[in-house]
C-alpha cells in the first residue's frame, strides 16, 4: 500500500510521544495497560487521519546510521546553543552594544521540509542569527553582527556543521 | 531546597519578569509586545515548575507542559493576525 | 545524594540569570529583530537549563521535566520566525543603522 511505511513512522512517533506523556513514577502496571492501549488506539486514528501530510517520511529514518547522525548533530546543537546564549549574554550586558545588524541571504541543498525545520530550528538557536523566511532553497537569515554579505561566504559561516550532519540523517 | 537559595532565585526571575513587562506595555509595535510576550510565557513555564517542586506534586508538571503548548499556539496566531492571514 | 542537589542549583541559577540577560536584552536592543533574537534564545537555554536541574532535585521527575524542555527547545524557534515574518510583512521596519536588507530586494 502506498504510504503505508509514513503510516508506521507516525504511528510509531506518536506512541512514543504519548509514552512520554503518561510517564509517571508511581504508575501501577494495570493502569499502564489501559493507558498504553487507549493511546495506541488514538494514535493508529490519527495517523490514519494525517499520515498523507506526512509523504516524505517513512520507516527507513529508523535505520541506525541516520540515528547516530541526529544524536552527533544534537551534541553540536546544544554546545552551539550555550556558545550563542554567551555570546548574547556579552553582548546584552556590554555597554557600547556592538551590534552590526541586517538580513543576509544563504542557500542551502537539502530538500526534504523536515530537513529545513531542523536546519532553521539550530539557525535561531546559533550565535547571533535567527532564520526569517524559506523561499524554496534560499533562507533569509536575520544577525546580528555581519561578518559577509556574499550568499557562499555567509552560508559556510551561518550553516557550520549543522547541514553537512542534516545530510547525513536524510541522504 | 534552601530558603535563601529560594529567595534569590525568586529576585531574580522577578527582576526579569519586571524588564519583560517594561517592554510588554511600551513597546512601540505590535510585534514588540508579542516578542515580550513571548519571553515571559517562558519565564512563567520555568515558574509553574518551581511551585510543582515546591508543592512537591508530580501532577502539577501537566499544568507546566501545557502552558507551555498552549504559549506556542497563542504566538503563531498572534503571528498569523499580524500577517493578515487570520 | 546531597551534591547532586547542589549541582542542580548551580543549573537553576544559570537558568535563572539567563531569563535575566534575555529581558535585558529585550529592554536595551534597538528593534523588533534584535529583541527577538536576545529573547529567544536566552529564554530557550534558561528553560532547559532551569527544568534540568529541578531533575537533579527530584530525580524521580527527569524524564518528564526533559518532555517539557524538549517540546519548549522545538517550538520556540518556530514561534520566532513565524513573528519574525510577521513583523516584516506588517511593515515593521528594520534597525536605521542595519546594513543590508536581502529579504526586501527578493520582495520587489
Amino acid at each position: 500500500m502506498e504510504g503505508g511505511s509514513s503510516f508506521v513512522y507516525v504511528t510509531i512517533i506518536l506512541t512514543l510521544i504519548w509514552l512520554g506523556l503518561i510517564y509517571n513514577p508511581n504508575l501501577s502496571a494495570g493502569m499502564f495497560v489501559e493507558e498504553f492501549f487507549a493511546g495506541f488506539v488514538i494514535a493508529l486514528g490519527t495517523s490514519f487521519l494525517t499520515y498523507k501530510k506526512f509523504k516524505g517520511l517513512g520507516i527507513k529514518y529508523f535505520n541506525p546510521r541516520r540515528i547516530a547522525y541526529f544524536i552527533v548533530f544534537l551534541i553540536v546543537f546544544l554546545k552551539e546553543m550555550v556558545k550563542a546564549n554567551l555570546h548574547m549574554a556579552r553582548i546584552v550586558l556590554s555597554p557600547s552594544l556592538p551590534i552590526n545588524p541586517g538580513i543576509v541571504e544563504i542557500e542551502t541543498k537539502l530538500r526534504q521540509p523536515s530537513a529545513k525545520l531542523f536546519l532553521g530550528n539550530a539557525i535561531t538557536l546559533t550565535p547571533g542569527t535567527m532564520t526569517i523566511d524559506y523561499d524554496d532553497n534560499r533562507a533569509y537569515i536575520h544577525w546580528v553582527d555581519i561578518k559577509s554579505t556574499e550568499i557562499k561566504k555567509a552560508g559556510d559561516i551561518i550553516k557550520g556543521k549543522f547541514e553537512k550532519l542534516l545530510r547525513g540523517v536524510y541522504s | 531546597m534552601n530558603i535563601y537559595f529560594f529567595y534569590l532565585i525568586i529576585s531574580i526571575l522577578s527582576l526579569a519578569i519586571a524588564l519583560g513587562t517594561y517592554r510588554l506595555l511600551k513597546g512601540p509595535t505590535a510585534s514588540d509586545r508579542a516578542v515580550a510576550l513571548d519571553a515571559l510565557t517562558n519565564i512563567t513555564t520555568a515558574l509553574l515548575v518551581l511551585i510543582a517542586l515546591l508543592s512537591s506534586r508530580f501532577i502539577y508538571l501537566d499544568v507546566a507542559l501545557v502552558y507551555a503548548i498552549l504559549a506556542f499556539i497563542g504566538v503563531v496566531a498572534i503571528a498569523r493576525y499580524l500577517e493578515g492571514g487570520l | 545524594m546531597i551534591w547532586l542537589e547542589y549541582i542542580g542549583m548551580i543549573f537553576i541559577l544559570i537558568g535563572s540569570l539567563f531569563f535575566l540577560f534575555g529581558t535585558i536584552g529585550l529592554v536595551r536592543m534597538p528593534d523588533v529583530y534584535n529583541r527577538m533574537q536576545a529573547s529567544t534564545k536566552t529564554t530557550t537555554l534558561g528553560v532547559l537549563s532551569f527544568l534540568f536541574g529541578i531533575g537533579l532535585i527530584e530525580l524521580s521527575w527527569m524524564i518528564k521535566l526533559l518532555i517539557i524542555a524538549l517540546f519548549v527547545v522545538l517550538t520556540a524557534p518556530v514561534g520566532a520566525s513565524a513573528l519574525a515574518r510577521a513583523s516584516y510583512n506588517a511593515g515593521v521596519k528594520l534597525w536605521e543603522k542595519s546594513i543590508i536588507d536581502k529579504y526586501k530586494e527578493r520582495k520587489k
